[in-house]
């Protein structure tokens, strides 16, 4: 397993956000060690106003010493400033931090302390909803049927250590282990029912190559330029930013090594016959998905979101999943479930009213009864882009 | 850091993972040491554990605070002996700290505390002491926020026996 230990650490503070930022690994001898560090701390928390944020969300580790020192500082800020609303932010991945935090808040009620990345996925409800495992697990056999051939002219090999990022559940990254003989494959994602199933099913197929790590896709423990290759399928579209996702994604990647990224653009879901309502369903797909701040229709973006992140020789190209690629009704099967996800959880949980539900349904329902059609055509288009991190 | 191959064999149903001993004479102000060592061994036995970064993150801030609390003291020379071994869930860490018999009290007398009704209340007052950290809280926190058991083991009057148990991973179907 690669060390993401890192044996130093870092603070800033970021004025505009009265945010302090703590990371890396904090175990110093004596407290001295890292008085300037508290002393900052207590310097920017005392001329705050209002709220003031402690970020602990890689801080990867922190001997008792270190903590005493923070929680000192900390309960001195209460004392002495009882108008500061200090939040401690913290994230579930770094397993240590709620013990040790929530003890904080126990002894100084006053302390908010949240995790963080509960927060940060605006649409994470909706895809972390276990019962949407199994149209995932068709949804990659649908798309592998394309990308087995795709990936290699995106520069993946055998040998490589790859990183499989919001690997949901894990499917994808036991296939890639199948076909390419990878020398390791770390597979992480932020859902632990989607966890829970991939290291099942690796079991289950005998596969001991997929490591399934829970972590956080925008603040990663995985190290700096460790993989040759590192894929992120299906997933820019879910978070509401996505260059933080990329900036992840460039940052463990090996210099020379090459991100791949595939995503939709909705509104162009098509079927014959009865396109017109099947049209207006998926452009309507897409509003709703902005509402919850997610951009389904990233798809012919990635080229943009790939160049300004800093990667060069982007490589890009689409293709159609289509209720002809195989089992019409495995088409089906997807789009009776993007129907019960965007129309009965998602459309009512905006508060959209019948008529709008039932018409909303219906382009669903089309496109099921052009994918099963004996003279139908149906297709849902996917973008796969990738681009090389600089030497 | 020296392979020993002639420490006491595995206990029952407990398989050993990884195991070495240390001349105390090298921790000598040698305080990384602790942090080394700890980040070391949880990486090297955590990659076959459900989530391997989680666990790693956990088992490195368990042995941290037992290796801290063995470099605050020890004052003999001697050979420091470690195992780390499992059990299904559980991952036992014994150690072999040679100590003084005063030393040999501080470790029963902090379990005997451990196992007083008020443990939790006294894990909470060191943890936030006004007068810095006391050596006693690495025990404490082990088994009061990481629900380790623990025992400690006089070994004639050098020698102190630690033995953690910890179940770091939530329980699966």
């Amino acid at each position: 397993m690669a060390n993401p230990v890192s044996a130093s650490f870092e603070f800033a503070f970021d004025e505009n956000d009265q945010v302090f930022t703590l990371s890396g690994s904090m175990r110093p001898k004596e407290t001295s060690e890292i008085g300037a560090c508290l002393e900052s701390l207590r310097a920017c928390a005392m001329r705050a106003t209002g709220m003031f944020y402690v970020n602990v969300r890689r801080l990867l580790q922190s001997n008792n010493i270190a903590f005493n020192g923070m929680a000192s500082v900390l309960m001195e800020v209460c004392r002495e400033r009882p108008d500061v609303d200090i939040t401690i932010t913290m994230s579930s991945v770094v397993g240590w931090t709620p013990r040790k935090f929530n003890a904080l808040r126990r002894k100084i009620p006053s302390i908010n302390v949240v995790e963080y990345d509960k927060d940060f996925y605006p649409g994470q409800a909706f895809v972390e909803d276990s019962s949407f495992v199994s149209v995932l697990r068709r949804q990659t056999t649908m798309t592998w049927r394309h990308e087995k051939h795709i990936l290699p002219r995106h520069g993946i090999g055998e040998g490589m250590k790859i990183a499989d990022i919001c690997c949901g559940i894990g499917d994808f990254a036991i296939l890639l282990f199948k076909e390419f003989n990878p020398t390791y494959v770390v597979a992480l994602d932020h859902a632990k029912a989607s966890l829970e199933y991939a290291r099942r099913m690796a079991k289950e197929f005998d596969v001991t190559g997929v490591e399934y790590v829970y972590g956080d896709a925008a603040e990663m423990l995985l190290p700096n330029g460790e993989f040759d290759f590192v894929t992120c399928r299906h997933s820019l579209q879910v978070f509401d930013h996505p260059e933080r996702i990329l900036s992840e994604l460039l940052r463990i990647c090996k210099p020379g090594g090459r991100v791949y990224v595939s995503n939709e653009k909705n509104s162009h879901c098509l079927g014959e016959p009865r396109s017109e309502s099947i049209q207006w369903t998926y452009n309507e797909v897409a509003k709703l998905w902005k509402h919850f701040n997610m951009d389904i229709e990233i798809g012919p973006k990635s080229r943009r979101l790939l160049l300004d992140a800093g990667f060069v020789d982007i490589r890009m190209e689409s293709f159609m999943v289509t209720n002809l690629d195989g089992d019409p009704e495995e088409f089906a099967e997807v789009v009776r479930t993007w129907r019960h996800m965007f129309a009965d959880s998602m459309a009512r949980e905006r508060g959209d009213d019948e008529a709008f539900i039932e018409k909303f349904k219906k382009g669903f329902d089309d496109h099921i009864f052009a994918a099963l059609h004996p003279k139908g055509y149906a297709g849902w288009p996917i973008w796969v882009a990738s681009g090389r991190k600089p030497l | 850091m020296t392979d020993t191959r002639n420490h006491s064999a595995p206990a029952d149903g407990y398989k050993l993972l990884l195991e070495f001993d240390l001349d105390t004479k090298v921790l000598d102000d040698q305080w990384d040491y602790c942090d080394y060592m700890s980040s070391f061994v949880a990486n090297m036995v955590s990659h076959n554990r459900a989530d391997p970064f989680m666990f790693s993150n956990l088992l490195s801030a368990t042995l941290n605070e037992l290796f801290e609390t063995v470099y605050r003291t020890r004052k003999e020379a001697g050979q420091f002996r470690f195992q780390i071994l499992r059990n299904g869930p559980i991952d036992r860490i014994a150690m072999l700290v040679p100590c003084s018999a005063d030393e040999q009290q501080f470790y029963i007398k902090t379990m005997d505390d451990i196992c007083a009704g008020d443990a939790s209340e006294t894990y909470l007052d060191l943890l936030f002491s006004d007068k810095g950290v006391d050596r006693r809280v690495g025990l404490f926190e082990l088994a009061i926020s990481y629900n380790a058991e623990l025992s400690a083991d006089a070994v004639e009057d050098h020698a102190i026996r630690l033995t953690v148990d910890l179940a770091l991973e939530p329980e699966t179907d």
